[in-house]
């Protein structure tokens, strides 16, 4: 054998015996001719003579029920050796070998000769295994914490609506008998009992964004922003806000929660505003390689830099209630709706100037989870 | 104008039925007013078994949605899926604020969808204007 030609084949063993890829080659009888050693760790007992027709037995592969024996196996390695690719998913536990289940994605493909003809097969066996388990985890945790929020949303607005309710009942009753001091008492309750209420709705609203399935449309961005000021009006009339809106694009994503990040973003730069002249809000958006970048602009009281990250974070308020009123939850649902349309949410400010807040959305929208 | 006017409250809160039934006085509705705590016993009320045996036929039904054993939405479906109970109408009158919990209601064919105020004085509008609706607005089918 010449020296180069060894020194390839040397190195092409030595790839396979690395790789964490199964990979075996059987002959156009169905016969395996090579098998990896990361086949054999994946599969749980080494490649043996047994006929293609009992593969799925012996090796132990099933269909994703773990009772049901694949059909796929054989069929896909008759089928490549007809020429046809095929992808199928089994679930390999054998009781010869380890007794371990495993998730496995199975690639068979035709192998041709220089002539172009079938040679065989090639089975490409990918361990599945621990994705599967983080998306099964990943699905379960979400499961849990919607159902989480959904009964203690209701359980625990039960005894504040009784709180409330009976301070108002003892407050008619009393009537004029309630003196300055009691009143005042009375509505500290109240207060308080508003205050949980808007938290425990906005940890709702919060959970919700998180676990809601996303509907992904074209949405008109214009829109969405037109029907944001105009549900923050009453604010704008107010503080005498100046909202300037460059022409939007129409792009791939959920428009609710669309609307939900526009409502959050408009609605702080028009509350966060400074105390001696009435809030300018730019709304822009440019096209940047796959993606678009919104930028919300305001000229109002900005965040110290070292902030900057912080504001993100559920329940992280800069300042006191008494000053600006919030539950500190705003800007993470902002960060959980543009993590869910694959973006990057970010803030830019000079305090005593204003803010920018950013975000990026994908040109595809693709979902993330 | 329905003269018999009976509603049954269908709650499982005792302070919330007791804020209800406040806000009920020195309305319409308030001649007869019965309540029950689940969906079971509502059920059970609405066919007149066991200890409703002489209960009569509500003229309207104020329905919460969360409570234990059966809930409000099963009331609800079993309800508008019986021909002898279905031309009752239900009020939803719940805590919850869920778009999903909204969605199904009407789904479910409820009349009406109210989210229970906070504040009391809040809730005795919202009660009254119920009646108002439904006692003095709405043409009712003659009772069966």
């Amino acid at each position: 054998m010449p020296k180069l030609l060894s020194q390839h084949l040397h190195l092409v063993e030595s790839i396979f015996e690395c790789i964490g890829l199964g990979v075996v080659v059987i002959d156009e009888l169905g016969a395996i001719i090579f098998c990896n050693p990361a086949a054999s760790t994946i599969v749980g007992i080494s490649a043996e003579k047994v006929p293609l027709e009992k593969w799925t037995e012996h090796y132990g592969f099933y269909l994703p029920d773990g009772i049901t024996l694949c059909p796929d196996t054989e069929s896909s390695i008759v089928a490549a050796i007809s020429g046809v690719s095929a992808d199928f998913e089994v679930l390999i536990q054998n009781h010869l070998g380890s007794v371990r289940s495993k998730w496995c994605t199975i690639h068979v493909k035709p192998l041709k000769s220089a002539e172009n003809e079938i040679t065989g097969a090639l089975l490409l066996i990918q361990d599945t295994s621990e994705q599967k388990k983080l998306s099964d985890e990943a699905a379960r945790s979400n499961t849990a914490l919607q159902q989480f929020a959904t009964v203690a949303a209701h359980d625990l607005q039960e005894p504040l609506r009784s709180i409330s309710g009976f301070t108002d009942m003892l407050a008619q009753f009393q009537g004029e008998r309630l003196d300055e001091k009691s009143t005042r008492c009375m509505n500290k309750i109240k207060d308080g009992v508003t205050r949980m209420q808007t938290l425990i709705n906005d940890l709702l609203t919060y959970s919700r964004i998180q676990t809601k399935p996303q509907i992904l449309q074209p949405t008109n961005c214009n829109e969405i922003v037109a029907s944001c000021i105009k549900s923050l009006n009453a604010s704008i009339t107010k503080s005498g806000a100046q909202i300037n809106v460059d022409f939007l694009p129409t792009i791939t994503a959920d428009a609710s929660q669309l609307s939900q990040l526009f409502q959050n973003l408009i609605g702080n730069a028009l509350k966060f505003c400074a105390a001696d002249k009435p809030p300018v809000v730019w709304i822009r958006a440019r096209r940047e390689a796959t993606l678009w970048l919104f930028s919300i602009e305001d000229n109002g009281i900005g965040i110290a830099p070292e902030f900057a990250e912080r504001v993100f974070r559920i329940f992280q308020r800069l300042h006191s209630s008494t000053a600006y009123a919030g539950t500190g939850i705003g800007l993470a649902i902002c960060q959980t709706i543009v993590d869910r349309h694959g973006g990057r949410i970010w803030v830019e400010s000079e305090p005593g100037i204003g803010s920018t807040f950013y975000f990026t959305i994908p040109e595809c929208g693709e979902e993330t989870t | 104008m329905n003269q018999l006017i009976n509603i049954l409250i269908v709650d499982d809160s005792a302070d919330d039925i007791e804020f209800t039934l406040a806000a009920l006085k020195g309305t319409k509705l308030a001649n007869d007013i019965n309540v029950v705590n689940d969906g079971v016993e509502a059920m059970d009320y609405l066919n007149k078994k066991g200890k409703y045996e002489s209960a009569s036929k509500p003229s309207l039904v104020l329905l919460d949605l969360n409570m234990p054993r059966k809930d409000g939405r099963e009331v609800l479906s079993e309800m508008k899926a019986d021909p002898e109970l279905r031309q009752i109408p239900v009020v939803i009158l719940t805590t919850s604020q869920a778009e999903e919990d909204i969605v199904r209601s009407y789904d479910l064919h409820a009349n009406c969808y109210i989210s229970k105020p906070v504040d009391l004085q809040a809730l005795s509008q919202i009660v009254k204007s119920i009646d108002d609706f439904w006692f003095g607005v709405v043409q009712l089918p003659p009772p069966r």
